[in-house]
């Protein structure tokens, strides 16, 4: 695919299940993603956040060689899929966030036109068929027209269309949208039957609720570049900065404060509510727990004690007011 | 290479087969097909034959030609332009194209699948056809000929109507659009074949026809018929009370006088159209020639059809194919026009170069995106520039080599050539003047648009229009305004088009200076080559010079920031210090 002189950088020993480097994209005069880098581990659910025209739909046309990148680097479980894209299809499985079908087809006929076209021999595809038709829950509708399907439904066809190569690695580009409370549930339990089944997936959505549920790691990406990436926790943290601990107490909360201004790891303490107290916390898992022990001693009634969950949202919106800035 | 021919594992041509062959809709074709051929066949051989007392017609073959090529080519090649368009709107093709079925396997399972309910339907016209074939003068050979240059034009066709389709922005249009691609090839072909410019129509089945229904062969073979009858009538009875119809030149004509007796009907040549076209001097035919013209056209219209399955973006030749492509059609074209005179060769050979030539600078001009994508890559693997044989590097280069490749072939055939020919003995003609402008004409063309992608990005489009109506259209409208009243000031204006300059360097006006002819011929589209030879240098420098400055800029922003981070480092370095040391 490549025209020419393609940028290559060794990277030597690379594990990552999806390893992305130096990775420019441009359109006309635009530069529509400029020096990507990320990796993505093997079993892993990574959700691709960021406004509209960040950049997450062009990464994820250019991983799948949709796109030919200006320069830089993709490598998927092992294969650079700039040099060999037909080694490099068989590995990734792509869900678009308006599922395009023949309307001319039947439900069974279009999974197995996908079959054949993964090379799955003529007498197994029958039973490759019935497999995704009950994974995604359509056995029923096999023999209806792919128009008189909902549009959850098709989503739902689209994503038996786009698991029959099994791929270790699944893009799925806002797999929930336009579709009803219903479908987003059914399309949420299938996305996580998958990752317990070990496929490593990229997911990019608008619904950062629900992608909170499900993500290990996310990305969030900002005019083409990624801001920052990791764990859920790690972006969180590099995010909104030390982890906000909250405890819930019965009574007053004089020897909470006191006890928690002799801890040089405690940042300033608030109360939030009436026997409920957030404070910023700079320590181990080891010396959260230590404090534990030293509140519970000090006699003090604790009812709820643990880490404040930052929601992606406001994750989200700290790293988009941070770039504006 | 079975993966190409196995079409029953092809997943597309199966799909179409399944989609487009359920008894639903495949049946009302067939009954009206079947019955339109059955009234043909009753037309032939009871109302013409019969009724109107034409022992021989032919004119239900005829009208079979028509049915068929509607069927074939009209039917069946909008079908294939709007299923592949809307694949691409709707973008399942995006997911044929991340499958590892090669792009040139999906290509013919479209090409082949798309239309196989015309394909069906042209079928069950062949035994009606061929009836009247073998029952009238056409005979089973000819019949062989026809359906060999429909079946070879039509798949010919279809692949161009897959470029459509997938050209064309909107699924909407794409069928209308091949249509009008289609009209106009078989509107030229026809008025290039009046003028004795035979080659390039040998893409369409035009030559082919009019050899079998008009040639010299079918009407000498005719009139032997007739004599035939003739005699035997004479020697029955002496008089002919129903007289057979003559072959003239294609028109049909019903004699009323009798024919005296003793005398046989005179073999009159002068009536019968003479369809001479050799290929580089050998008899080589007119089928045959009609068959490579078509499978050099549909190999390399292929090409362009799975590179754009491949990927959207890709222009739809590699520089090095789409000289390849002239290079064939530059030598196909010559071997047809060889042994015609100097004027048909030249001009014929000229507009149809340069025209094809403007064509395929369309296909190898790269946009603003990818000049800047290959002069970023270039900078990013130190490379001063971008390949000139590269997609992501700008058209001059090969611009040139295409101007070269006509004027090449051109200067052979012109030396070849009669140099005392004239058309009609009526016209001086100077073949030079009209190459050069040919030349100028692909050259300026070229670089304009070159330069106005590169200037003007997504706004492109609109800016070469207008260059093209001021450089091409504008002259031959105000010249023809002018002409009303100053024949010679309008005739100058004229020639400064080059549309109709090619013609005009090479002819000259009466009673108008040919030599200013000439001159403003060639001026304009010299300069206009000049010009946008030298703004398209000027505007790639402009744009290499803002990629470094972004690259520098860039690596200026980096180190500052690294510098940044590593004096935060050492501010840091007491704290970090002192967080490290053992708690008390």
């Amino acid at each position: 695919m490549a025209d020419f002189g393609r940028v290559r950088n060794a990277i030597p020993g690379c594990i990552s299940m999806i390893h992305v480097r130096d990775l420019r994209v441009d359109y006309d005069n635009v530069c529509a993603v400029r020096e990507l880098n990320f990796d993505i581990e093997a079993g892993q659910v990574f959700g691709l956040i960021g406004p509209n025209g960040a950049g997450k739909t062009t990464t994820m046309r250019t991983l799948l060689g949709l796109i030919e990148p200006t320069y830089g680097e993709i490598v998927v479980d092992g294969v650079d899929v700039l040099e060999s894209p037909e080694d490099g299809c068989k590995k990734i499985g792509f869900m678009p966030d308006f599922p395009p079908v023949y309307e001319d087809l039947v439900v069974w006929e279009f999974l197995d036109l996908f079959a054949a076209c993964y090379y799955v021999p003529r007498r197994q595809r029958p039973d490759v068929v019935e497999k995704y038709l009950n994974l995604v829950g359509l056995w029923e509708k096999r023999d209806a027209y792919v128009p008189d399907l909902s549009r959850g439904m098709r989503q739902r066809l689209m994503l038996a269309k786009t698991l029959i190569p099994d791929p270790p690695f699944l893009m799925l580009d806002e797999p929930a949208s336009g579709v009803d409370p219903h479908g987003r549930v059914v399309l949420k339990n299938i996305i996580k039957k998958l990752a317990e089944r070990g496929k490593t997936i990229l997911v990019s959505s608008h619904i950062l609720s629900e992608m909170s549920e499900f993500c290990t790691a996310v990305g969030i990406m900002e005019r083409g570049r990624m801001v920052v990436s990791g764990s859920v926790e790690e972006v969180s943290r590099q995010v909104m900065g030390d982890a906000v601990m909250s405890v819930e107490i019965l009574g007053r909360g004089d020897a909470l404060l006191s006890n928690l201004s002799r801890d040089r790891l405690a940042g300033t303490v608030q109360e939030v509510a009436a026997g409920r107290f957030e404070f910023t916390y700079d320590g181990s898992p080891g010396e959260v727990s230590q404090l534990l022990a030293v509140l519970v001693a000090a006699g003090i009634p604790i009812t709820a004690f643990g880490q404040k969950k930052e929601g992606l949202e406001e994750v989200f919106l700290k790293v988009g007011a941070r770039e504006l800035s | 290479m079975r993966e190409f021919f196995d079409l029953a594992s092809n997943p597309m041509f199966v799909k179409h087969i399944r989609s487009r062959l359920r008894k639903s809709s495949l049946l009302p074709g067939v009954v009206i097909i079947a019955f339109l051929s059955l009234c043909i066949v009753f037309i032939n051989d009871f109302v013409i034959k019969d009724a109107m007392r034409n022992p021989d017609p032919d004119s239900g073959s005829q009208m079979f030609f028509f049915l068929q090529g509607f069927i074939l080519v009209l039917m069946g090649g909008s079908q294939v332009a709007s299923s592949i368009a809307q694949m691409k709107e709707s973008g399942i093709i995006d997911f044929h194209r991340i499958t590892p079925i090669p792009p040139k396997v999906q290509a013919v399972g479209i090409l082949l699948g798309a239309p196989i309910r015309e394909l069906i339907l042209y079928s069950i016209t062949l035994p009606f056809a061929l009836y009247l074939a073998i029952s009238g003068p056409v005979g089973i050979t000819d019949f062989s000929k026809l359906l060999l240059v429909q079946i070879g034009g039509a798949i010919m066709y279809y692949t161009l109507a897959m470029i459509t389709g997938l050209t064309t922005s909107k699924a909407r249009g794409a069928s209308g659009r091949f249509v009008a691609i289609l009209a106009l090839l078989n509107i030229a072909a026809p008025m290039f074949f009046t003028f004795g410019v035979y080659g390039p129509t040998l893409i369409t089945a035009t030559p082919v026809y009019m050899e079998v229904f008009y040639g010299e062969e079918q009407a000498a073979a005719r009139k032997r018929n007739q004599q035939k009858r003739v005699q035997k009538q004479q020697q029955q009875g002496g008089f002919n009370p129903n007289p057979p119809p003559q072959q003239v030149g294609g028109a049909k004509k019903q004699p009323n006088q009798p024919v005296p007796q003793n005398q046989p009907v005179p073999a009159d040549d002068d009536d019968v159209d003479r369809i001479k076209i050799t290929f580089y001097g050998l008899n080589v035919p007119i089928v045959l020639q009609s068959l490579m013209f078509q499978f050099g056209v549909l190999t390399f219209l292929f090409i362009a059809a799975s590179r754009r399955i491949h990927s959207a973006r890709l222009p739809l030749y590699h520089k090095p194919t789409a000289l390849m492509f002239l290079a064939t059609m530059s030598f196909l074209t010559l071997g047809s026009l060889w042994d015609a005179n100097t004027l048909p060769l030249t001009l014929g050979g000229v507009y149809f170069l340069s025209v094809f030539a403007v064509l395929l600078t369309n296909t190898i001009t790269p946009a603003l995106g990818d000049i800047v994508k290959g002069m970023q890559r270039a900078f990013k693997i130190s490379e001063s520039r971008v390949p000139i044989w590269s997609d992501l590097s700008s058209n001059k280069f090969l611009l040139m080599t295409l101007a070269v490749t006509i004027a090449v072939t051109m200067a052979i055939g012109i030396v070849h050539s009669d140099p005392n020919a004239r058309l009609g003995g009526l016209i001086d003609f100077t073949p030079w003047p009209s190459l050069l402008v040919g030349v100028l004409t692909i050259l300026s063309y070229g670089f304009a648009s070159q330069y106005i992608a590169i200037a003007y990005g997504n706004r492109a489009r609109g800016y070469f229009v207008l260059f093209l109506f001021f450089a091409w259209f504008v002259p031959i409208i105000i010249g023809m305004i002018i002409m009303a009243q100053e024949r010679e000031v309008g005739g100058y204006v004229l020639t400064m088009s080059p549309i109709i300059g090619i013609t005009l360097a090479g002819t000259g006006l009466p009673r108008v200076d040919q030599d200013v002819l000439q001159v403003l011929s060639i001026a304009p589209v010299a300069a206009l080559s000049l010009i946008f030879m030298v703004l398209l240098f000027r505007e790639e420098r402009k744009l290499r010079d803002e990629i470094i400055d972004e690259h520098e800029r860039r690596e200026h922003k980096r180190r500052k920031r690294a510098a940044k981070e590593e004096e935060e480092y050492e501010q840091e370095r007491p704290r970090r210090d002192d967080d490290e040391r053992p708690r008390p």
